[in-house]
């Protein structure tokens, strides 16, 4: 061994500028990541304190039993959803919402999604003329149910979740719709919550996103979470806290900076106007969500538009998240080469002032955190400790570049648990704030790690040129 | 041991330690208010858990002394815990939800007969915003002048929510002497929510349109105000908005134009046509959908060859509410449809596809 990093040693003395460049990159972007991290803590506090419906539900209340509202259009990708689909249906039918119309488009599913459909709400096929404002695959039939006169159910070719979406925005006839992935479920206050920006600020809103939350362990009944609770098992429990970190932490830090760039394609709410004026979703990309946020940031900004976009903590979707390692990497896999195409076909808006806020930051963030970040960080857990051990690096070093990636890693987490607990009380029970905290110091000892893999098979894939989305099998929500 | 060959520089190791130090101390510090937290949620869910426990019991008070023959006094009520007032005034919230007149006279006699207004003082003064909001919602059940007061002070709030709690109070109690006031606080407000707001005027009622019409009016108060004014006098229903709306379709604010027309097809006044006719040749394409739609609605026969034209607009959204307008004429407008269905363009598209939808609906 010793022999082994002697002749490593002399091997890499002779490149001392180069290791000592590597090292120090690797170290700076890691310090400007989690300084990053770091302003997204009072940005994200302050947001929550400006905007926080948390203990206003009498508005909603109000605002349910007012005779005057904002009619909005939910539509529903699903492919092959057959395991949940009906259920999910029924809960959004029931949502706590005076005007809403659900739209679900079953995207040439081969299971039995469109005929447990039929089956349930009584649809029968009906002719609905729509505004063919956006390209989509050819819609086979229209479905209305007497039963429920506000939904409908379009049956259309196999396209891929943006071309179902495209299709399901062509038949909205309300100024708003809300997307909703058929495997999830919304709460019931949901929309009246997600729906306020665009009450106080209509002429200038142009998209809203609300929390995607880990349904896996809560007790589901009637499409209802009726009671909260976290799973038992550790990869649904390590996601929690990733969303919880995810959304409450970045997104609403972005959001204050007046540079949010991804709404979650689970729950977003969109002007359908502007939805259109973009020309829809892209369906050749697998990050759909996240490009047709920034292909609306680089229209409007093109256009000179005064416009907003807002996130918003309290609404929440329930969602069922991967219980396998290999369904979790393929995932992650895909999310990571969502956001490099995205950000690969858009690369032009990078410190582009004439982009405003999303060039010059909001790019910036995601050149650091999901283009460079995944490598960079990958080299740092190889080089840095081998290094060390050969000689090359002072001890010094390797303990600040560990303090960066663990120790840091661990107070974000922590920072993001304290502050959900501060302002939204989500968690009930102290016990489950307890295995919260404790994985929020766990995740980063190997779960972080791994994700970071996750991440350069995406960066592997996207380089391959690979558009597949894979296979992502659901056990329905009701058993989760 | 190897040596180390690349040596680090004296600030290079003040900024590695530093590193190293500040997250450790950072990360030590969000762990230990991590735990803090959690110690106190588990005594706060032990709390939650008696008040539930105490709020049954103060719910059976209620019902029993709402079913009394005889009036309730403080002195037959039994004597409150601490936190209790608390726990009344939200459970008085919660039943006086629903009702009305004299169930709710008889909550809020029952209210007053404990301690709550110093509470209620107290939690406007002091409490966070949803229990401002809580307490000045339950204010709107009450009926003297000093409560009253609390209102008018309390529409002047800066959360713009809490203001609209006060007023929304107001409403209930048709305080309409206080609307010049309120429209004053509305004009100083730094942010708006339309749709509630509309909702909050619209509850002030017919007492209310002369200045909900003059505010709509006003090219100098805030965009956002008028419409949430026009869409109240939309709500209320009053036909003698109707003249006030016709000046308001040649505003020119596209938003003002367009909100106009859409409550004028809602009223139903036939003097309302040749506003609407006008809207239908209006430039922007919002206000040429919602004139089509309220040519629909008031079935304006003179609309017709104006609506027949825009089954070629360029907006397909004009074309369909066109279509739809002449459809709800009935069968002049229906026949028209048919005729112009069998051509082979954009018009006899759109008029194919309404019938198509109409019949099978």
């Amino acid at each position: 061994m010793q022999d082994a990093l002697s002749s490593l040693h002399d091997a890499l003395r002779e490149h001392e500028l180069l290791i000592y460049g590597i090292s120090w990159w690797i170290l700076g972007l890691g310090i400007l990541q989690n300084l990053i991290y770091l302003a997204q803590l009072p940005a994200a506090w302050l947001e929550l304190r400006t905007y926080s419906q948390a203990e206003d539900s009498e508005s909603s209340w109000q605002m349910l039993v007012s005779d005057i509202t904002v009619p909005v259009t939910l539509l529903v990708p699903a492919y092959n959803e057959e395991a949940g689909i009906v259920q999910n249906v029924h809960a959004m039918l029931a949502l706590e919402y005076p005007d809403v119309e659900v739209i679900v488009i079953n995207d040439g599913s081969n299971d039995k999604t469109l005929g447990k459909l039929i089956e349930t709400f009584s649809l029968n096929p009906v002719t609905r003329a729509f505004d063919p404002a956006v390209p989509h695959k050819p819609v086979r039939r229209i479905y209305g149910s007497p039963l429920h006169p506000h939904l409908h159910v379009i049956d259309k070719d196999n396209g891929g979740k943006a071309d179902a979406i495209n299709a399901g925005i062509n038949f909205c006839r309300n100024p708003l719709f809300c997307v909703v992935d058929g495997d999830s479920l919304l709460e019931s206050a949901a929309l009246l919550r997600a729906i306020r920006p665009f009450m106080e600020d209509p002429r200038r809103m142009a998209a809203v996103g609300g929390t995607i939350r880990v349904a896996n362990g809560c007790e589901i009944r009637a499409g209802q979470v009726r009671k909260i609770s976290l799973s038992e098992k550790f990869l649904p429990l390590v996601q929690t806290m990733e969303y919880i970190r995810a959304f409450l932490i970045a997104r609403l830090a972005l959001s204050r900076m007046g540079v949010l760039t991804i709404i979650s394609g689970a729950f977003g709410i969109f002007r359908r106007s502007i939805a259109v004026e973009v020309g829809g979703l892209s369906p050749d990309t697998v990050g759909e969500d996240f490009e047709l946020v920034i292909k609306i940031h680089r229209y409007l900004r093109e256009q000179k538009r005064d416009y907003a976009m807002r996130y918003v903590p309290e609404p929440v979707c329930w969602t069922e998240a991967p219980e396998t390692w290999r369904l979790l990497g393929r995932q992650r896999a895909r999310w990571s080469r969502g956001a490099l195409e995205v950000f690969f076909k858009y690369g032009d808006m990078l410190l582009n002032p004439s982009y405003g806020r999303i060039g010059m930051i909001g790019f910036l963030y995601m050149l650091l955190i999901d283009v460079l970040g995944p490598a960079t960080e990958m080299l740092g857990y190889i080089l840095v400790p081998l290094l060390c051990l050969a000689g090359l690096l002072n001890i010094d070093f390797l303990l600040a570049y560990m303090a960066l990636t663990f120790v840091f890693g661990m107070f974000f987490s922590t920072a993001s648990l304290v502050l959900e607990e501060m302002e939204l009380h989500r968690v009930p029970r102290a016990r489950d704030l307890l295995i919260l905290t404790s994985v929020a110091v766990l995740e980063n000892l190997g779960y972080r790690q791994i994700n970071n893999v996750w991440r350069m098979i995406g960066w592997w894939q996207f380089i391959c040129g690979n558009k597949a989305w894979g296979e992502m099998k659901r056990r329905g929500l009701a058993r989760a | 041991m190897l040596s180390i060959s690349i040596l680090p520089t004296d600030f290079e190791i003040a900024l590695l330690l530093g590193l190293w130090a500040s997250s450790l101390w950072m990360a030590m510090a969000a762990l230990a208010v991590a735990f803090a937290l959690i110690v106190r949620r588990s005594y706060e869910n032990a709390q939650d858990r008696r008040q539930r426990q105490r709020r049954a019991e103060l719910e059976r008070v209620f019902w029993s002394a709402l079913g009394a023959s005889i009036p309730v006094t403080a002195e037959s009520l039994p004597a409150l815990r601490r936190g209790d007032i608390l726990l009344i005034c939200d459970l008085g919230l919660d039943m006086l939800r629903p009702l009305r007149g004299e169930d709710a006279a008889r909550i809020v006699r029952l209210l007053e007969a404990w301690p709550i207004r110093a509470h209620i003082k107290r939690m406007l003064k002091k409490g966070r915003r949803g229990a401002r909001i809580r307490m000045l919602t339950l204010l709107a059940h009450f009926s003297d002048q000093e409560t009253l007061a609390f209102l008018r002070e309390w529409a002047g709030a800066v959360d713009f929510y809490v203001q609209l709690a006060a007023l929304r109070s107001l409403a209930a109690r048709q305080a309409v002497e206080a609307l010049p006031e309120i429209l004053a606080h509305l004009a100083r407000a730094k942010r708006q929510n339309i749709t509630m707001l509309a909702d909050v005027l619209r509850r002030f009622g017919e007492p209310a349109l002369e200045m909900l019409t003059a505010l709509a009016a006003d090219r100098q108060a805030q965009p956002e105000v008028r419409l949430a004014a026009i869409r109240a006098l939309d709500a209320i229903g009053a036909l003698e908005a109707v003249p006030a709306l016709i000046k308001l379709a040649a505003d020119p604010l596209t938003d003002i134009r367009a909100e106009s027309i859409a409550a004028l097809g809602q009223l139903g006044d036939p003097a309302a046509e040749a506003a609407v006719c006008h809207a239908l040749s209006d430039r922007e394409e919002a206000v040429r959908v919602r004139a089509a739609r309220a040519a629909g609605r008031l079935h304006l026969r003179s609309a017709a060859p104006l609506l027949a034209a825009l089954l070629s607009d360029g907006s397909w959204w004009v074309r369909f509410r066109s279509a739809e307008a002449l459809y709800e004429m009935g069968a002049i407008g229906q026949s028209f449809l048919q005729t112009r269905s069998k051509e082979a363009d954009q018009a006899a598209h759109i008029a194919a596809e309404l019938l198509s939808e109409m019949e099978v609906a």
